[in-house]
């Protein structure tokens, strides 16, 4: 098996591979191998929570205890940060943490793409939460949401500097959103495979001393693995605390 | 210069802010250390606003990296 320097995996893992081309309206929806890895992580997390809450006990056995406790962080980080208002925001914001943080923990298993690696996708879900905080906002404060372009005490001279300066930091909120976790999970990912083909590399080439080797980069492999792990959970974590945050300034928007 | 020596020099300059995101993760985690080391019994809340303090700078290393991808790729 000769090692290809031209296109190594670290690269070539982030191909898109095309299942089933499938055209709606002159829109691309096609079946891709990223759309499997989120149909895999969407039947995974539903059979997970499906097994966890069949039997619901007032004494929950493991299954069901160890989705409590997952729920209860979630409510925790939304409760603490955005306010005890925001407790009907709890689904949406505990949807986003399991389904990031298991396409994720899916991801990082052998052969496996991940989603998080597209910012396509990270985008898709920063709008999302985007749009839901607009909408939130303006249900609850009506057109009082737009208060907090302009803080209070602001001389009437800097009102429309100001006012231009909040709104393109409000506008780049959903970017940052999507990008910090586009940015960490593609140079996580970019990092463990380019040491695996470091590996690659040198069995290739250096026959058997390169196997003694490789031994050292498979090392490194390793403790990346286990770096982006906590990785993945900070990511979901930041996520969901920033989701909170922004909540928090569409409930009390002043 | 030619234009590729330009655009290796871009990426070299793209490459600073990991000197500023050094500095505060140097920061982050003095004063994490420090904070735990006179008080521990306040552990567990440091850890936690420790923890978004240095995926938040750590992510502004990423958003270099990702710039220096697309000059590299992209442009």
């Amino acid at each position: 098996m000769a090692y290809d320097m031209k296109a190594p995996y670290a690269i070539r893992q982030f191909e898109i591979e095309i299942w089933i081309p499938l055209k709606v309206f002159g829109i691309d929806i096609s079946f891709s191998n990223i759309s499997s890895a989120m149909l895999t992580t969407v039947i995974v997390l539903s059979a997970y929570v499906w097994l966890a809450m069949r039997r619901p006990a007032i004494i929950p056995n493991r299954l069901q205890a160890s989705l409590e406790i997952v729920y209860d962080f979630v409510a925790k980080v939304v409760i603490d940060t955005a306010g005890p208002e925001a407790k009907g925001h709890i689904p949406f914001v505990f949807s986003l943490f399991v389904f990031i943080l298991f396409g994720t923990l899916i991801g990082l298993t052998p052969m496996k793409e991940t989603f998080a690696t597209h910012l396509v996708i990270t985008f898709a879900l920063a709008l999302l939460v985007f749009v839901y905080i607009i909408s939130v906002g303006l249900r609850r404060n009506g057109t009082l949401f737009f208060r907090q372009f302009l803080p209070s005490g602001t001389p009437l001279w800097l009102a429309p500097l100001i006012v231009l300066v909040e709104a393109v930091s409000y506008l780049a909120k959903p970017i940052t959103l999507g990008v910090r976790l586009f940015a960490n999970m593609f140079a996580g990912h970019m990092l463990i495979k380019l040491f695996g083909d470091f590996a690659a590399l040198m069995v290739d080439r250096l026959g058997p001393i390169g196997i003694v080797a490789a031994m050292a980069p498979v090392a490194m492999m390793v403790i990346f693995f286990a770096f982006e792990v906590i990785v993945v959970l900070i990511q979901s974590y930041v996520f969901i605390l920033l989701t909170s945050v922004y909540l928090r300034s569409a409930i009390h928007a002043h | 210069m030619s234009d590729l020596a330009m655009k290796y020099l871009a990426i070299a300059l793209g490459m600073l802010p990991l000197a500023a995101v050094a500095l505060a993760l140097g920061r982050i985690f003095g004063d994490w250390i420090s904070s735990v080391a006179r008080n521990p019994g306040s552990r567990d809340a440091v850890q936690q606003i420790g923890l978004l303090g240095f995926a938040l700078t750590e992510a502004i290393a990423l958003f270099a990296l990702v710039i220096i991808l697309i000059m590299m790729f992209v442009i």
